[in-house]
């Protein structure tokens, strides 16, 4: 998995400009969910590894996804369904360009465990870039402060 | 689908088919997975095998020409060279099993930053956890998160 700093930067580079989805934070936690799900069991309690794996599977993602909508209301529960599984999707499809000796991701599963992934770039080199996207989400969030600015000041 | 009715039936429904997936994998993970100590214990069945060795995998000791693993609990010798290799790195391997209790490298890559990596996606896990829980709080009467704003 690339750090959830780096999904969480590309997941902001989408959503900022763009103000694709209305729940934005939601989208945000869908992009680190299937990390938060799985790894914060099998890091510190390695044999449940295999026990929390399907929530890092895209059929699985959206049992839970669509499982955590159900704790929201019922007017905005869609929205948040979608926002959640369209984070969820990034974080799962930006997981494939990392490159292991043998492929991580059962994209399949429960239905096949054949393993699949793009092998591009080992996982430390993802986490090297961490600076940079720390400072253009710095960058771009100063940016976007200084247009609301200034749109308010035309405003008035 | 998103509406109330039977909102309870439907969240009970969905922890179960989540339940049984998970334990579907436990099971089938467990029986698929190869790790050193699977390896060891059937040293016949593997034996000439090609194995990968990716999670866990530490080198406990180098000398010249071969370097040792250790992966919970279970030790190998690697026959093959890395000038970069330190007792205590972390790395994954590709390599051929023999039954006499040794490995042949193929491919080695040492992994680096993994402390790192752990720290920061904690503290971008805090970030979200802080900015969810700035909009929405939790109520018990409805067992649902609402906007706070």
């Amino acid at each position: 998995m690339p750090d959830l700093i780096t999904h969480l930067s590309i997941s902001y580079f989408l959503n900022k400009p763009l103000k694709i989805f209305r729940y934005s934070t939601l989208f945000y936690v869908g992009a680190v969910l299937p990390d938060i799900a799985t790894r914060t069991v099998s890091i510190p309690y390695r044999p449940a590894e295999f026990a929390v794996y399907p929530l890092h599977t895209p059929l699985v993602i959206v049992l839970l996804c669509l499982l955590l909508s159900f704790f929201f209301a019922e007017a905005e529960r869609k929205q948040v369904f979608v926002s959640l599984i369209a984070g969820s999707s990034l974080h799962l499809f930006l997981d494939l360009f990392q490159k292991h000796l043998q492929p991580g991701y059962t994209l399949l599963f429960p239905f096949s465990w054949r393993a699949f992934e793009f092998s591009l770039l080992w996982p430390e080199t993802i986490v090297s870039m961490v600076p940079l996207w720390i400072l253009i989400v710095g960058v771009m969030a100063l940016l976007n402060r200084r247009r609301a600015a200034q749109a308010k000041g035309n405003r008035q | 689908m998103f509406s109330d009715n039977h909102r309870y039936i439907k969240i009970f429904l969905l922890i179960l088919i989540l339940v049984v997936l998970c334990l579907y994998s436990f099971r089938e993970g467990k029986r698929i997975y190869i790790d050193l100590g699977i390896c060891l214990a059937n040293a016949d069945r593997f034996d000439g095998r090609e194995i990968v060795l990716e999670d866990y995998v530490y080198v406990s000791s180098v000398s010249k020409g071969r370097f040792a693993i250790e992966q919970e609990g279970s030790r190998i010798p690697v026959m093959g060279a890395s000038d970069e290799l330190a007792p205590g790195d972390e790395i994954a391997l590709r390599a051929i099993f023999h039954r006499e209790g040794y490995l042949t490298l193929q491919e080695l890559h040492i992994k680096k930053l993994r402390t790192i990596k752990i720290i920061i996606s904690l503290a971008a896990a805090v970030f979200v956890a802080v900015l969810f829980f700035k909009r929405y709080r939790f109520t018990l009467k409805d067992l649902q998160f609402v906007e706070r704003f």
